[in-house]
């Protein structure tokens, strides 16, 4: 069994009766385990963030979507408003539990929360919090932007969620990282090696075609590779990995069903081990800048809402205190 | 550049974009402001408003700017001032940071539904009905710190500042000519009309018809010079009543005086402020007298309103002059569009009152005589018919509008010429009821007017000779059968018709059931009138039994007819039918033969006619005569059975002898028919004829006379023997003639009474004698007595044919007798030139 970036367990890319299979880590049913309790997390914090989202729609109903002047008409207005007692309160929820997106950073370095859960558990609750912060703030800005200390803290927390997006991306194309198999180089192009041996079973000595050819070359890992390289070829990674998959399919036709669809997965395999090879340096540097970016972001959001909620009690909007 | 040195660079530059945006208001502020505070946009000017720590807005820091609304709050003045404001924050109603184009004023539901009473005015009438905007104008803000402030803050939009007065917002329409308390005559649902607006109170109360008279009327139109259109408030119009000064002392002031001086000019004394037309009044009432006009008012004109005949001309006044009203046409309307032109004997055009008059169009003076000298004359019934019945009234007919209206006739025209139509033709108005069967159809059906039957009188009073104008004259019990009976109004089928005249069957058949079935047909028909008659059918009176093969005679005559004629069934389903015809007529057909067959004739028949006849039986029609015994009178009313006794099988006796014993015993010889004539009986021998063959006929009276007279009794008496002079029985006739005529014997007048007296008259005698001499039997002497002639008698001493005793003088005048020669008057003179006793 071996594990693909996404965590996912797969088959041997290639099936073969002289293809050894690869070596399976003692953890991996404690951390298939953790992955499951994961999933499940995930699709819980999903159902209870569209509950709340419905929820918030169904109160303010078609109040959001009237202008200033019509709303200053409703009845509603003076609850649902940024300052009411509804809209108020929304945000302060929101802003609480986006704060307690900190967690996860603690998470990783306070050893007193070790006993609190895995910290992919606490990945999932910080992106599942990352993601639906902004959206519940919505309602509590009433879908207006007219405050420009309330629209720059809005405009910050979509920042950094956007950062954490990328980051969440940027991490998965980070070997190692998933636990499950050696960050190391040369496990790298170990793995490399053998799934070029399997493409070259599958597709024959003739008919690999130019780009086949081209992916098959080695990768060489560069001496110096920038953070912008990085980055582009992790931005880029998509896009060569649907090509890749692409022109395995168009091989379709000389295997069988099943190793048409190990090609696919082989060749997208090797796109991605490519990347990690040839940036594996400036990938590890990518993700070790976008973590200190995305925090620094967070922090800043931390300081602008602090000056929302500072000049909203300056003048008088303290909610029910 | 390091890591760190960049992530420097970063912080630092996300954080000058926020710290740049502070000094901007829009920083911390919800959202921009409304456009009446926009100056106070910025942080700095956050505190004008928000107190720091302090949700809820000061009003007290709104009211520094708004001293205005300050001053008015603290008066407990206006909207803001009242109860249900006063107190509450300011930003209930009026919410910030909404943006430039958000309504500062946040009105509970909406503007309009904004309770103005609560700023101490409460709009009422047309002040509830007006916009906002109507009143709330700048330029209608009376109120200096309201215009000082918009004149700090152009543009700026404010409720403040207005007058209750009315002039404050409204014109004076009136220009200064009243007070300026416009609620004194004016309400708040409208300017007009003005219910508290008492004319009494001015100089001239409205009395009368001037209540209900349009101001503009009496208040004429004046022009303001300083009007102008851009004028805020904006007048209505450049015209504007002049009420004040208005000349009102008389009615001339205001009134034409439409009789033009001719009346004087104290109107009042004829009319009155209630009505013009209570000059009709008071011209009743002497106040105004019509009659002192050219047209005097009578009959209905008394009660027509004035303004019927004098409309209000173009000044407003009633015209009284210069209007043709003459005719009844220059005021009414012709009512019978234009139909009839009555003309005068010299041809000129009559006017309306030659049928109508003042006191009423109807009913009309039209008669009769003058419906005569129309194209149509009415007669009979005619006369009787409502005129509507033949002049209805016709829509299609316009009527000619009156010159002077409202007299107009509400019921459309009746019609009353009828053009070329043909009045004569009574279908014209009447409906046919025989349907059409009088017109001409065919070669003895010609076609018949309804006059040769009906009469204008009536309908139903027919001139109609069913003898005459029909080809069936009605006799007997037709002319007595109810017309329906032959003419029925009901078809075959039970329906109602016209009842049919034309067509009806003559023949009898046509409606009678032949009775006799068809014994009396010939040549197929059965021609009834031969027997019967119209009066009956029963009985058959035109019958004539001698017509028939077997003629009635006597007591056949006065049968029953049933005796012979029975009635018989012929056909099971009709009645038994008389049997006329075929039927034997020998008299052995129906009688028996009584003698048994005694008098069958050679061949076996019986001919009892021979001796019968249909009288009777016992009459028998037997001829004595023609056997050999003539029966003569005596014999003829014997019974037969005296000499024919029944069972006498031989012929009886001939001789007299035979049946009569002689009473002369032998006497006269047994030829008693000597002087028994058969004619006569045995007591009455004929004496007559019996006497001719004696030496005295019978003659004249001595045929009547008995014969006892002269042969004592019949049966002793001799017979013969007698002497036939007349002296033999008259002598003493002779003797008796003493008185009073003439002495036979002393006469000496001859015994042979046949000289004078006949057998057929014995008195007068005939006296012959004096017949030669002057006749006195026939002439004008005749009848007058011997003493009228002579002085005594006998006429003695007689010398030929003179007489001594003749006095013609006695009767006879000679005055007158003409004079002739040898004329003398004297007795027995006359008969020198008269011996006749005639006159010349």
């Amino acid at each position: 069994m071996i594990e693909d970036g996404a965590g996912k367990m797969t088959a041997s890319a290639t099936r073969g009766p002289d293809r050894p299979p690869r070596p399976v880590s003692p953890f991996a049913a404690e951390i298939a385990a953790i992955y499951r309790k994961r999933r499940r997390l995930a699709f819980l914090l999903a159902i209870l963030g569209l509950c709340t989202l419905a929820l918030l729609a169904l109160r303010g109903g078609t109040y959001y979507l009237l202008d200033s002047a019509a709303r200053l008409a409703r009845p509603q207005d003076h609850e649902l408003r940024p300052s009411g007692i509804w809209g108020h309160a929304v945000g302060i929820v929101a802003t609480l539990v986006m704060l307690a997106n900190f967690l996860y950073p603690l998470r990783k370095r306070a050893s007193w929360m070790r006993q609190m859960g895995p910290v992919p558990m606490w990945l999932t609750f910080h992106v599942a919090v990352g993601l639906m912060t902004p959206l519940v703030i919505l309602f509590h800005a009433a879908f207006r932007f007219n405050n420009l200390v309330a629209t720059f803290t809005y405009g910050s927390l979509v920042v950094v969620v956007t950062t954490g997006l990328i980051g969440r991306y940027i991490y998965s194309m980070v070997p190692g990282t998933s636990g499950l198999r050696s960050g190391e180089l040369a496990d790298l192009q170990r793995s490399w090696q053998d799934l070029m041996a399997g493409v070259r079973r599958d597709v024959g000595e003739s008919g690999a075609p130019a780009w086949l050819e081209r992916l098959l070359e080695p990768p060489v890992p560069a001496r110096e590779s920038s953070l912008a390289g990085a980055l582009g070829a992790v931005l880029a990674w998509p896009f060569t990995a649907m090509r890749a998959r692409a022109g395995a399919g168009s091989l379709a036709n000389r295997l069988s069903i099943e190793g048409a669809r190990d090609l696919r997965e082989a060749v997208g395999q090797m796109v991605r081990l490519r990347l990690q090879i040839e940036f594996f340096g400036g990938i590890k540097r990518l993700l070790s800048t976008w973590r200190f970016g995305h925090s620094l972001l967070a922090i800043f959001l931390v300081a602008v809402i602090a000056a929302h909620v500072a000049v909203s009690l300056a003048f008088g909007y303290r909610w029910i205190f | 550049m390091t890591r760190f040195g960049a992530a420097r660079a970063l912080l630092l530059g996300i954080l000058l974009v926020p710290l740049a945006q502070c000094a901007a208001a829009q920083s911390v502020s919800p959202g921009p402001l409304s456009q009446a505070h926009a100056d106070l946009e910025g942080i700095k000017s956050c505190t004008q408003c928000h107190e720091m720590g302090q949700r809820v807005i000061d009003a007290n820091r709104c009211l520094v700017c708004h001293a205005t609304l300050q001053a008015r709050i603290l008066a407990r003045r206006g909207y803001h001032g009242s109860v249900d404001v006063l107190g509450k924050p300011c930003e209930e109603c009026h919410h910030e940071h909404a943006g430039r184009e958000t309504p500062l004023v946040n009105w509970p539901g909406s503007q309009n539904m904004f309770d103005h009473a609560s700023t101490g005015w409460r709009l009422v009438g047309a002040h509830h009905e007006a916009a906002c905007g109507d009143c709330h104008d700048a330029r209608r803000i009376r109120a200096e710190e309201v215009r000082s402030d918009l004149s700090r803050h152009p543009g700026a939009r404010t409720f403040l500042g207005l007058d209750t007065a009315c002039a404050s917002c409204h014109f004076d329409e009136h220009r200064g000519q009243l007070a300026a308390d416009c609620a004194s005559c004016h309400g708040l649902d409208g300017w007009k009309p003005a219910p508290s607006f008492d004319h009494d109170r001015s100089g001239y109360p409205l009395r009368g018809s001037h209540r209900s008279v349009a101001c503009e009327k009496c208040h004429s139109n004046a022009v303001d010079p300083s009007y102008s259109v851009a004028a805020f408030p904006q007048p209505r119009a450049a015209a504007y009543l002049k009420l004040k000064p208005v000349d009102h002392g008389e009615c001339s002031a205001c009134h034409k005086d439409p009789h033009a001086g001719r009346l004087g000019a104290a109107c009042g004394s004829c009319h009155s402020v209630d009505s013009w037309t209570a000059v009709a009044a008071a011209g009743k009432t002497g106040a105004f007298n019509h009659d002192r006009t050219r047209f005097p008012l009578q009959g209905h004109h008394r009660d027509v309103p004035c303004g019927n005949c004098h409309p209000i001309g173009a000044g407003g006044a009633p015209v009284l002059t210069g209007f043709a009203f003459a005719n009844c046409a220059d005021c009414h309307e012709d009512a019978h569009a234009g139909q009839i032109t009555l003309t005068d004997a010299s041809g000129g055009a009559i006017d309306c009152a030659a049928c109508h008059t003042v006191d009423g169009f109807t009913p009309a003076r039209f008669t009769l005589e003058d419906h005569a000298r129309t194209r149509y004359p009415l007669a009979g019934g005619h006369q009787a018919v409502p005129c509507l019945a033949c002049h209805p009234a016709d829509s299609t007919l316009q009527k000619t509008a009156s010159r002077r209206p409202p007299h107009v006739f509400k019921a459309d025209p009746t019609r009353l010429a009828y053009g070329d139509r043909d009045l004569r033709d009574c279908q014209t108005c009447h409906v046919d009821p025989h349907g059409g069967q009088f017109r001409a159809n065919g070669p003895g059906h010609p076609a018949r007017a309804c006059s040769d039957c009906h009469q204008v009188g009536s309908f139903r009073g027919l001139e109609f000779d069913h003898g005459r104008d029909t080809l069936f004259p009605l006799r007997g019990k037709h002319a007595q059968t109810a017309c329906a009976s032959c003419h029925p109004a009901r078809g075959e089928h039970g329906e109602t018709t016209v009842p049919v005249y034309r067509g009806t069957p003559f023949a009898c058949d046509g409606c009678h059931a032949d009775t006799h079935l068809g014994q009396f047909a010939s040549t197929g028909a059965t021609t009834c009138a031969d027997c019967h008659t119209e009066d009956a059918f029963v009985p058959a009176s035109r019958f004539d039994h001698g017509r028939a093969r077997f003629v009635l005679t006597g007591a056949h005559a006065k049968a029953k007819c049933t005796s012979c004629h029975r009635p018989v069934t012929v056909l099971a389903d009709r009645p038994p039918a008389v049997l006329y015809r075929p039927l034997p007529v020998a008299c052995p057909d129906c009688h028996e033969d009584p003698h048994r067959g005694a008098f069958r004739l050679a061949g076996g028949a019986l001919s009892c006619e021979t001796c019968h006849s249909t009288a009777a039986w016992e009459r028998v029609g037997f001829d004595h005569d023609r056997t050999a015994f003539r029966l003569g009178i005596a014999h003829a009313g014997v019974a037969c059975a005296s000499c024919h006794p029944a069972g006498q099988t031989s012929a009886p006796p001939r001789v007299c002898a035979g049946c009569h014993a002689d009473p002369h015993g032998g006497a006269l010889g047994t030829a008693c028919e000597n002087c028994h004539l058969e004619a006569a009986s045995f007591r009455d021998p004929g004496a007559a004829a019996f006497h001719e063959r004696t030496s005295l006929p019978l003659l004249g009276r001595h045929a009547a006379i008995p014969c006892e007279s002269c042969h004592a009794d019949r049966v002793t008496a001799s017979w013969t023997g007698l002497d036939p002079r007349c002296g033999s029985c008259h002598m003493g006739d002779y003797d008796r003639t003493s008185t009073p005529g003439i002495d036979h014997r002393a006469w000496g007048l001859s015994t042979t009474c046949v000289n004078c007296h006949d057998s057929f008259r014995w008195d007068p005698a005939s006296f012959p004698e004096h017949e030669r001499c002057f006749p006195i039997r026939t002439g004008r002497h005749s009848g007058v007595p011997c003493l009228g002639c002579h002085t005594s008698l006998p006429a003695r001493p007689v010398t030929g044919c003179a007489t001594m005793t003749a006095a013609c003088t006695r009767c006879h005048d000679c005055d007158h007798h003409p004079r002739v020669a040898g004329f003398e008057c004297r007795d027995r003179k006359c008969y020198e030139c008269h011996p006749n006793g005639g006159g010349n």
